[in-house]
């Protein structure tokens, strides 16, 4: 079988793409599956892994208090002022999870309160680990939720 | 031999900014005079403001590890606690950043210190927080605890056996950055590297400590590893290089930085094998910070060109048999 991408050298293995949630196999020659992994690593900087996920509309995408563009944002992973956070949200939110792996904060707060963001996320993983009658990890749930609400353990 | 000659030093810093304010171009003068004003109250501290610094006074702070290159270039304000362990940057990339330094291992005694610091500092400004994102800072980088937990370790086998791009790319796959001495970018010098904390959201600052301390202290037992396999590998020959670059420090008349931290990394290997002795190792350590191009101009008093503090250098290095002098056999 001749290579889908050269359409020249035999194809000795393929690679599968994802478009538009549909799998497809491509079946490439050595080569060209050497080019498109340097391809794929070299699109692994700063720039290419978080401009990738913000989509086209970036350019004209700005915060309303700073004017800073969603395009600087994706490309140097720095925001402009604090509203930049909620002002963009949706567009800012899938950045942070794949720089930072996570979505939401846990550490300590200004003000020593219990965090509300997360006790909501526990709850709610509490009434699913319930439902799938999962009780160790809902007991753990439990516990963690009570020293958030109790501030102390 | 105790890790404290391995894990050079421990560093926490928090990044804080100012709720409703730009992170870029707002005048921070006013900011520093609050921060000043508000730490006053909880020790001696002092101060500085880059603009009122001579460069060399500047470039010494940054070879003491108290403040980044980032503050010279923006133009910020540091205020450094008298002991030199704490020091507040007004104005780098984030509004405050609030950060302790202490020698060997003691990441948690650090974060100690800094609660004081921040809780103050809490007390005084309205820092920009979000519920779900923590922190805000300038950088999504840095986001949620605004917490980057580091330690400078002396690696010198792991280097010289080859298998230290192994153990970096096992530190990174457990979410941790490997760094040259002086920060993001920099060149490993002397065979110091910075390992540091790269998440800083969902995740809390004690696992942070715990988590970089454990990594260090894995690295440590990789390196004490790597020096039993380096001397077996050749102890004529490693001998041979610990004893020349001895004798090269100790007889020289012009040493780069470069040649010198590479010596020097060899007779604190020579200490460790117990061929050389040092009875001071403070002195040893200072005399590190002060070969520093800065901290050798200020000690000589004036600008010298690069011959002329490769000089100055040399003659600092006359010192050194006074604390470290050959083990017989």
């Amino acid at each position: 079988m001749l290579c889908q991408k050269c359409k020249k050298r035999e194809a000795t293995g393929y690679m599968e793409k994802t478009v538009g949630g549909v799998k497809t196999r491509v079946y490439v020659c050595p080569e060209c599956f050497k080019q498109a992994q340097l391809e794929m690593f070299s699109s692994l900087d700063d720039f290419g892994l978080f401009s990738g996920l913000a989509g086209s509309q970036n350019t004209r995408v700005k915060c309303p208090k700073c004017g800073t563009t969603l395009r600087e944002i994706t490309e140097s992973c720095f925001v402009g002022c604090p509203y930049c956070y909620t002002e963009l949200a949706e567009h800012i939110k899938p950045i942070i999870r794949n720089v930072q792996s996570a979505a939401m904060h846990i550490g300590s707060r200004p003000d020593d309160a219990p965090n509300n963001a997360e006790i909501a996320d526990l709850e709610e993983r509490l009434s699913r680990a319930v439902a799938s009658e999962n009780y160790e990890q809902a007991y753990k749930l439990k516990e963690r939720i009570r020293q958030l609400k109790g501030g102390k353990q | 031999m105790n890790t404290q000659n391995i894990i050079l030093s421990s560093r926490v810093r928090l990044a804080r900014n100012l709720a409703d304010t730009p992170f870029r171009g707002v005048n921070t003068a006013p900011i520093a005079a609050k921060a000043m004003g508000a730490l006053r109250t909880i020790g001696g501290y002092t101060m500085y403001p880059m603009t009122a610094l001579d460069p060399l006074e500047q470039m010494r702070y940054v070879e003491r590890h108290l403040i980044s290159k980032e503050l010279i270039d923006s133009a910020g304000s540091a205020i450094i606690r008298d002991d030199d362990k704490v020091c507040v940057m007004i104005g780098e990339e984030d509004h405050i950043r609030e950060q302790c330094i202490m020698s060997g291992l003691q990441l948690k005694d650090a974060y100690d210190e800094l609660k004081e610091v921040d809780k103050t500092l809490r007390g005084t400004f309205k820092f920009a927080f979000d519920d779900v994102y923590g922190y805000l800072t300038a950088c999504l980088t840095n986001v949620g605890t605004g917490m980057r937990a580091s330690v400078m370790m002396f690696l010198p086998a792991l280097s010289l056996t080859g298998s230290l791009n192994r153990c970096i790319s096992g530190v990174t796959r457990l979410n941790m950055a490997v760094r040259g001495v002086y920060g993001e970018g920099s060149k490993a010098e002397g065979y110091v590297y910075q390992i540091s904390n790269q998440k800083t959201l969902g995740i809390t600052e004690s696992e942070i400590v715990s988590s970089v301390e454990n990594v260090a202290t894995r690295i440590v037992e990789a390196e004490l590893r790597a020096r039993e396999a380096l001397i077996q590998a050749d102890p004529a020959g490693l001998k041979d290089r610990i004893l020349r670059s001895y004798g090269t420090l100790c007889n020289c008349n012009l040493i780069s930085k470069s040649e010198f931290m590479d010596l020097i990394a060899f007779v604190k290997l020579g200490i460790y094998y117990n061929m050389l002795e040092c009875t001071d190792w403070n002195a040893l350590e200072s005399l590190v910070t002060r070969i520093q191009p800065a901290s050798l101009c200020l000690d000589c008093g004036r600008r010298l060109d690069g011959s002329e503090r490769d000089l100055a250098r040399a003659s600092m290095c006359d010192e050194i048999h006074t604390f470290i002098t050959r083990k017989g056999g």
